[in-house]
């Protein structure tokens, strides 16, 4: 069992990498073992634009590591073609106090992201 | 071994380790003289492609590539010349062989070790009354335990009698009699309610390459691709965070930008890219909280790009060793390079967590 969780609740796009929106997906890796997608079928996403909200609850995305999760949002370009998408922003949790954060993320590229997040252990 | 291939299909056997395997029955087939003639033409066909410069290449590459190129050059195998030997001899056995080969596949075994070990095939089909259409890529895994970890296996030329997309699904393969098949091995397989799919064959494996029995599972992979990047790491016995990176110079100083990526290599090993794909622009005292996990036994090589339409900058390498690091201590390493009249200074802040 892992020793940390941390639920990803709810993503506020507050700026995107291209004009009008941005395919938004996750992939994320704790300890650096297995990614997971988010959604988690191939190619599917969540179309976003400025002032635009995702909330992360079908399923929820609960993460569980040891040291360190690693959270990359993505821009999908190219339905199947992940090797073509734009990287948007990342966020690298380590361990920390029980409760609810947010963090606002951005790029030069334009994205700009606010990440809602509950650390549960 | 292919370490990109094998980081991409990991969470595919993750997840065939969660799923319901139907319940399958073994068969058994015999080739007759026109499915004999098929199989040992193919492993002719491969044996001619792999004399040829193009051909060597192409092995050459397929021994690290990412899927999503393996699947090209699959592909350039499947369309070349030298097997145009083998769809000439579908068409011209047509009557003669008591079951439809709708499709020809074309790909490489490997296995993977997960806990559990894994047997593979990454490949690229193709109807062979349409060889100008497109391939359409695929992914077979099932469990082997017997596997050698991140070992490559041979070719593999499938025939098969279901259309190149409705490839996806259970089979159940079983090894074709020695006595059949001269230069190679080859397999037979069904899908769990008892269909004939076809055969398969591996020029030049020996016994020891042979399927036995072999129950897996086959995905179809849109445009090549795995989706998944290469960034899962197998276990190793330290753990080290490169937490950000500062851009302390980059050329043009103010308003200027560089596209920034690195590449890691723990061991001398997997190279792994992150951004995976794309890059993250950084201007001059810009910090960027990469957060990439690294597992290594002895040392990491790094090396920083600035992505270019022209040709990618390389931003200098390091080498960082076990001994420059202690476990709970930041360490930051340069990473500096000239560029004629342009000098370029990174910073990468590292954390040995254990």
């Amino acid at each position: 069992m892992s020793k940390h969780q941390i639920q990803i609740n709810k993503i506020d796009c507050k700026g995107t990498s291209e004009s009008g929106h941005d395919e938004v997906y996750i992939i994320a890796q704790a300890d650096g073992g297995l990614p997971i997608r988010y959604p988690s079928e191939l190619g599917s996403y969540n179309s976003m634009k400025d002032g635009d909200s995702w909330t992360l609850s079908n399923p929820n995305l609960i993460l569980d590591f040891d040291y360190e999760v690693l959270v990359t949002l993505w821009d999908q370009d190219v339905k199947y073609l992940p090797s073509v998408a734009t990287f948007l922003v990342n966020m690298d949790f380590t361990p920390h106090a029980a409760g609810a954060y947010k963090e606002t993320l951005d790029n030069h590229n334009g994205a700009k992201y606010e990440l809602k997040f509950t650390y549960i252990k | 071994m292919n370490k990109n291939l094998e980081s991409q299909a990991a969470p595919y056997a993750n997840d065939l380790k969660k799923m319901a395997k139907p319940r399958m029955n073994k068969k058994s087939k015999t080739l007759n003289s026109a499915e004999k003639q098929l199989v040992n033409t193919a492993i002719k066909c491969y044996n001619n492609f792999a004399k040829t410069n193009q051909g060597r290449q192409v092995l050459a590459n397929l021994n690290s590539q990412p899927a999503e190129e393996m699947s090209k050059n699959l592909t350039t195998m499947a369309k070349s010349s030298e097997f145009g030997e083998l769809f000439a001899l579908i068409t011209k056995l047509d009557n003669m062989v008591d079951w439809p080969i709708k499709s020809v596949s074309i790909g490489i075994n490997f296995s993977i070790e997960l806990v559990i070990g894994f047997a593979g095939t990454l490949g690229v089909a193709i109807n062979p009354s349409n060889l100008t259409g497109d391939t359409v890529a695929f992914l077979g895994l099932g469990v082997d335990e017997g596997v050698d970890e991140g070992a490559m296996g041979g070719i593999q030329v499938g025939l098969w009698t279901t259309e190149p997309e409705d490839m996806k699904g259970w089979s159940i393969g079983v090894e074709i009699s020695v006595d059949d098949v001269v230069g190679g091995t080859a397999g037979a397989y069904w899908s769990f309610d008892g269909t004939f799919l076809g055969i398969a064959v591996t020029p030049g494996g020996g016994e020891e390459d042979g399927i036995d029995v072999k129950e897996s599972y086959t995905w179809i992979l849109a445009n090549g691709a795995l989706g998944i990047p290469p960034i899962y790491q197998p276990p190793a016995k330290h753990f080290l965070i490169f937490k950000k990176i500062k851009a302390v110079n980059i050329a043009g100083g103010d308003g200027s930008k560089n596209e920034i990526y690195f590449k890691f290599t723990p061991d001398g090993g997997a190279t792994y890219p992150y951004p995976s794909w794309d890059y993250v622009s950084m201007a001059e005292g810009d910090e960027w909280k990469c957060g990439r996990s690294v597992r290594f036994n002895n040392s990491v090589k790094v090396k920083l790009y600035d992505a270019d339409d022209g040709g990618d900058d390389n931003l200098g390498e390091v080498t960082i060793k076990l001994s420059d690091l202690k476990i709970g201590d930041e360490t930051t390493i340069k990473i500096k390079s000239s560029h004629g009249i342009d000098d370029r200074d990174f910073h990468l802040y590292t954390e040995l967590i254990y």
